[in-house]
C-alpha cells in the first residue's frame, strides 16, 4: 500500500468512524435547572419591564418627571410659607418658646461658671 | 398526550405539558447544540436557552412546520450565536495578548469526544469533529443534522429553510473541505 492510498485509507475510516454515532443524553437534572431559570428569570422581569416601559415610552417618561417636579415644588412652597410664618411671630415670643423649649428638654449647656454659681449658693 | 394538544396546553400556561415536552425534546435539543459547540457546558446552557425561547415564544408557533422542526431551528440558530461571541471574544483575547493587557494564555481542550461515539472509533471522531469545526455554518449545519442527528434531506432543508438541492450542495462541499482538512491532518503526521 502506497503512503497515499494509506492516507485516503484513514480520511474514509475517519469520516465514517460517526456511522454508529448514538444521540447524547442530557444530564439528569437538566428540567429542574431549566426551572430555576425560568424562575429567576420571572422575578426579575417586573422590574425590568417596569424600568424598560418607563424610558422606552415618552409618556410615561413625560408623566414620572411632572410628578418628581411637582412633589418638589409643593415641598419648597411649604418650607417658604413656614418660614413666612415663623417670620410673623414677634421676636420675644419666638425666644420665649425657644426658652421653655430648651428647659422642657433639658437642653442648656452647663458650664464650670454655673457650677460655681451653684455652689456660691 | 397528542403534539397538537400538548403544544396548546403549553400555550395556556400549562406547567405540567412545557415539562413533558422538555422530557420528550430535551436530548434531540442537546445532541445537535453538543455537536455544533463541542463542549458539554456551554451546550447545556444553550440548550437552557432553546427552553427559555421555547418557553417565551411558544404562542409564536402557529404549527406551520413540525414542532420538532421549530425545536431544531431555535437551536441551530442558539448555537451559530454562541458560536459567533465566543470568535468575538477569542479575538478580543488575541488583541488584549498582543498588547499585554492579559497575558494570559487560555488552552482549550485539543479534542472533543462526543459521549454517542464507539470506543473504538473515539479519536478518529475526534479528528472528525475538530474538522467539522473548521467548515462553514452552512456545510457545518447541513452536516451535522444529516450525519449526527441522521435527519434526511427533506428534514434539513425544512430546518434550514432552503430547497432540498441546497442541502446536497452544502453536504457534497461539506464533505469535500472535510477530505481536505483531513488530508492535510495526515500528512502533517508523516
Amino acid at each position: 500500500m502506497t503512503s497515499n492510498d494509506f492516507i485516503n485509507k484513514q480520511i474514509d475510516d475517519t469520516l465514517n468512524s460517526i456511522n454508529d454515532i448514538q444521540r447524547a443524553e442530557m444530564s439528569p437534572f437538566f428540567y429542574t435547572k431549566l426551572q430555576a431559570r425560568l424562575q429567576q428569570q420571572n422575578s426579575s422581569n417586573f422590574w425590568e419591564n417596569l424600568l424598560s416601559s418607563l424610558s422606552v415610552k415618552p409618556a410615561y417618561t413625560v408623566a414620572v418627571l411632572m410628578v418628581f417636579v411637582i412633589l418638589n415644588v409643593a415641598a419648597i412652597s411649604t418650607l417658604v410659607s413656614d418660614n413666612n410664618l415663623n417670620n410673623n411671630i414677634p421676636k420675644s415670643a419666638q425666644e420665649a418658646s425657644l426658652q421653655s423649649f430648651v428647659q422642657d428638654y433639658n437642653l442648656s449647656v452647663s458650664t464650670i461658671y454655673n457650677n460655681d454659681k451653684k455652689s456660691a449658693q | 398526550m397528542n403534539e397538537q394538544l400538548q403544544i396548546q396546553a403549553i400555550q395556556n400556561g400549562d406547567a405540567k405539558a412545557f415539562a413533558q415536552m422538555v422530557e420528550t425534546y430535551q436530548h434531540l435539543v442537546y445532541n445537535t447544540i453538543l455537536s455544533m459547540l463541542q463542549n458539554k457546558e456551554d451546550a447545556e446552557d444553550v440548550a437552557q436557552d432553546v427552553f427559555v425561547q421555547v418557553y417565551e415564544s411558544i404562542h409564536q408557533f402557529k404549527g406551520e412546520s413540525k414542532f420538532s422542526t421549530w425545536l431544531y431551528r431555535i437551536a441551530v440558530t442558539k448555537s451559530l450565536d454562541y458560536q459567533r461571541r465566543k470568535k468575538r471574544k477569542k479575538r478580543f483575547a488575541i488583541i488584549e495578548s498582543l498588547f499585554g493587557v492579559n497575558n494570559e494564555v487560555k488552552h482549550e481542550s485539543i479534542h472533543f469526544y462526543h459521549p454517542g461515539v464507539s470506543l473504538a472509533n473515539k479519536e478518529q471522531a475526534a479528528i472528525l469533529f475538530k474538522a467539522i469545526q473548521q467548515l462553514p455554518s452552512n456545510q457545518q449545519i447541513a452536516f451535522t443534522l444529516n450525519k449526527i442527528e441522521g435527519l434526511s434531506y427533506q428534514e434539513v432543508a425544512e430546518i434550514m429553510q432552503v430547497t432540498v438541492a441546497s442541502v446536497e450542495a452544502f453536504l457534497h462541499r461539506a464533505k469535500q473541505n472535510l477530505r481536505k482538512e483531513l488530508q492535510q491532518y495526515y500528512e502533517s503526521l508523516k
